[in-house]
């Protein structure tokens, strides 16, 4: 029991910060393409029923751009992540219908074994899972089309540019592996 | 946790400090998603399995020296003397007329026998040419190998490891471990700079 609580003071110290180029690319980056999907939104994308803008980008443009070395950023884990999570959550609610509890519950755990289990484990997966469960009338109004748009085009617009960004630097590079 | 890193370490007699893995991973450009202590583990990890490869996958086989140069027992320290000097060595392992390997010589039994004396030291071994009406006597000259040779022989099996061949020298006070087939006929031979050439390949 003792040993058990004393777990729990951590073993280890927090990774070095990152250099002050590495925050204004991260910066730079995720403005850049978040700037991209907006635009792309806002001006003719959504009007011919291809939404480009979902919450859960905001965290895979933390992991691409600001720990793109990270195996949960890598460009299979970006697409798996969001596009089995998104499947998972529209099928949930499909499922179990207008019960919010009942379809987070069950989506975003599930979503977390089926990223583990097809080696795409990506945390905003997890929030895709969530809106698409239980995110609210209009997304639960284009079904199965939004695995499509947003969840997999999105995630290639972001992939694109962090392939494009993160290896800008010489000692830089994106991805560690397809 | 700690604890396994702690005995990992010891184990092999080196330690990383936090600091040590701290600024390997400032090296690394991009956030590391991993904590210090998670690398270290890492690093340990994989550290530990190289340390084994080389010192177990690397058989004698690979890096002793052939062909081995010996001498029969029943030879004279004469013989011996010129095949040292030809060949620029200090020692070789001594066979007896089937060929298999009985004892080694160096120049350090000649050099004890003639200094009548187990220590060997140049300064002793000038006090005895000073002293000594005849220092290379005739009996000398005529002695027979197998009457000076260490024996029995400190042999080593070609499909031994590195491992082994540390442990021996470490033990042994030697500098040269004679190879051996399984029937016991030299194959080659190790010298202790041999060893040290194989973990010049990982500098």
């Amino acid at each position: 029991m003792r040993q058990y609580f004393s777990k729990m003071r951590g073993v280890s110290q927090p990774p070095p910060l990152p250099r002050k180029k590495e925050v204004v690319l991260a910066f730079v980056g995720s403005c850049l393409a978040l700037s991209f999907i907006a635009l792309m939104h806002e001006s003719f994308s959504n009007a011919l029923g291809l939404p480009l803008i979902m919450a859960p980008f905001g965290a895979s443009a933390v992991l691409v751009f600001g720990a793109f070395r990270s195996p949960l950023a890598q460009p299979r884990n970006v697409l798996g992540g969001h596009v089995i999570s998104a499947l998972i959550g529209v099928s949930v609610y499909y499922l179990v219908g207008d019960a919010p509890v009942l379809a987070i519950s069950l989506a975003v755990p599930t979503a977390i074994a089926a990223m583990y289990l097809s080696g795409t484990l990506h945390p905003p997966g997890g929030a895709t899972a969530f809106v698409t469960a239980a995110g609210g009338s209009s997304i639960h109004a284009l079904g199965y089309w939004y695995v499509l748009s947003p969840c997999a085009l999105g995630s290639i617009i972001l992939i694109l540019f962090g392939l494009v960004i993160n290896n800008i630097p010489a000692k830089q590079q994106y991805p560690q592996f397809w | 946790m700690k604890e396994k890193y702690q005995r990992l370490t010891s184990d092999q007699g080196m330690s990383f400090s936090d600091e040590d893995i701290l600024s390997a991973m400032r090296a690394i450009p991009g956030y590391v998603d991993l904590t210090p202590g998670d690398f270290k583990l890492i690093f340990e990890h994989a550290f530990d399995l190289a340390r084994k490869k080389i010192l177990h996958d690397t058989k004698v086989a690979d890096f002793m020296t052939t062909p081995v140069i010996s001498i029969n027992q029943d030879q004279h320290v004469s013989e011996l003397v010129d095949i040292l000097t030809e060949h620029n060595i200090s020692g070789v392992p001594v066979v007896d007329d089937a060929g298999l390997v009985v004892g080694a010589i160096s120049e350090k039994n000649i050099f004890r026998s003639l200094a009548q004396s187990a220590e060997v030291r140049p300064m002793r071994m000038l006090a005895a040419c000073l002293t000594t009406p005849f220092f290379l006597t005739d009996r000398e000259r005529a002695q027979q190998v197998k009457n000076l040779m260490t024996s029995p022989a400190i042999t080593i099996a070609q499909d031994a490891s590195l491992a082994d061949v540390v442990e021996i020298f470490h033990a042994k006070d030697i500098n040269r471990l004679p190879v051996v087939d399984e029937h016991g006929y030299p194959v080659g031979i190790i010298s202790r700079q041999d060893s040290v050439r194989i973990f010049r390949r990982f500098l």
